[in-house]
């Protein structure tokens, strides 16, 4: 077990929030609940647009790429715009885009990888992530689109390994 | 930068900044917080715009994404917990970022992180996120390397009323 860094002072700082808002914060309730899911439904008219320009933009980088390689800061975008697309995707109601974003973010996180990480395998990727937004295949109850997420991903663990 | 106001609740006192590069997911942060009746939600794209939000108004947490330029979310929480540095050195800080590794969940821990949320994030585990700030704060650790909220606590998940707040005193 790992020794805590000595000398150690703790300090307690008054509760300011509990006291802001007169007490402690209730457990969440339904209709709060069902207020931001109202909330998020009035954005979801806008959820395929947001969801292709990010795309768009990842395919972009990814002609970048092709032509200056993928180390240094063209590599770099790669990747950001992936990772986004990680957080984005389910957020867009497409879960297989996170998990296939999540696949690439894991191919390209480092520099180091990125150096070694096969073009046509990270151009796999982007490609099945167009592939799901035109099939509207939006998550792996597709048997295609589960088929090809787990190729990819087995192909980008054998190359990098499990992380964790 | 900007500030929204929706109407009122409780949890209207709350003035929350909002730091991501992304402004769709701002937006989408926004409104969850707005449905939770928060008033002043105020966003900012990167770290540097953050701080000056943080040095201007009386903020009292901090949602902030990891992966930004030209500061990373993650040097934006050193900053934040550098007392020499920080208008605030003990804010609240939610780290809400698509990384879900445990490595990651560590190293902002190790950065002075208050609570971890990956995305995509639900509406309620945000309120958890939230609630758990308010009703179990943690205490603060100083040392030589380190200045932050206790990482040692354990995630209980309890979200049940607090009886030893209002318990009888024994005789």
């Amino acid at each position: 077990m790992a020794q805590r860094e000595r000398p150690i002072e703790i300090i307690n700082p008054p509760n300011m929030l509990k006291a802001k808002l007169g007490g402690p914060l209730p457990a969440a309730d339904d209709a709060l609940m069902k207020r931001a899911e109202a909330a998020l439904d009035g954005l979801r008219q806008n959820f395929n647009d947001w969801l292709g320009e990010e795309v768009t933009k990842l395919e972009g980088l990814m002609r970048t790429v092709k032509t200056e390689g993928m180390q240094g800061e063209a590599g770099e975008a790669l990747f950001t715009c992936a990772h986004d697309l990680r957080g984005l995707g389910s957020t867009y109601e497409f879960p297989i885009i996170t998990r296939l974003a999540a696949s690439l973010s894991k191919l390209i996180e480092t520099p180091e990888q990125r150096a070694s990480a096969p073009l046509a395998l990270i151009d796999a990727h982007v490609g099945a992530i167009r592939a799901a937004i035109i099939q509207n295949v939006r998550d792996d109850k597709d048997p295609v689109g589960k088929a090809l997420a787990e190729e990819l991903e087995a192909r980008v663990v054998a190359l990098v390994g499990e992380r964790s | 930068m900007t500030a929204s106001h929706q109407p009122d609740s409780r949890l209207a006192k709350l003035r929350i900044a909002v730091v991501d590069d992304n402004a769709a997911m701002r937006g989408i942060v926004r409104s969850v917080l707005s449905a939770f009746g928060i008033v002043a939600v105020y966003e900012a794209a990167d770290g540097p715009s953050a701080l000056e939000i943080l040095r201007a108004e009386r903020i009292d947490m901090l949602i902030c994404d990891w992966k930004m330029k030209p500061v990373d979310g993650l040097t934006l929480v050193r900053t934040l917990r550098d007392p020499d540095k920080s208008p605030c050195p003990l804010i609240p800080i939610i780290m809400l970022t698509a990384y879900a590794e445990p490595s990651k969940v560590k190293e902002a821990r190790d950065a002075g992180v208050t609570e971890f949320l990956v995305k995509p994030f639900a509406a309620e585990d945000l309120y958890k996120r939230m609630q758990t700030i308010v009703n179990r704060p943690r205490p603060f650790v100083r040392t030589k390397m380190f200045f932050g909220p206790d990482r040692r606590r354990l995630a209980t998940g309890y979200q049940g009323p607090e009886r030893r707040d209002d318990a009888a005193p024994l005789s």
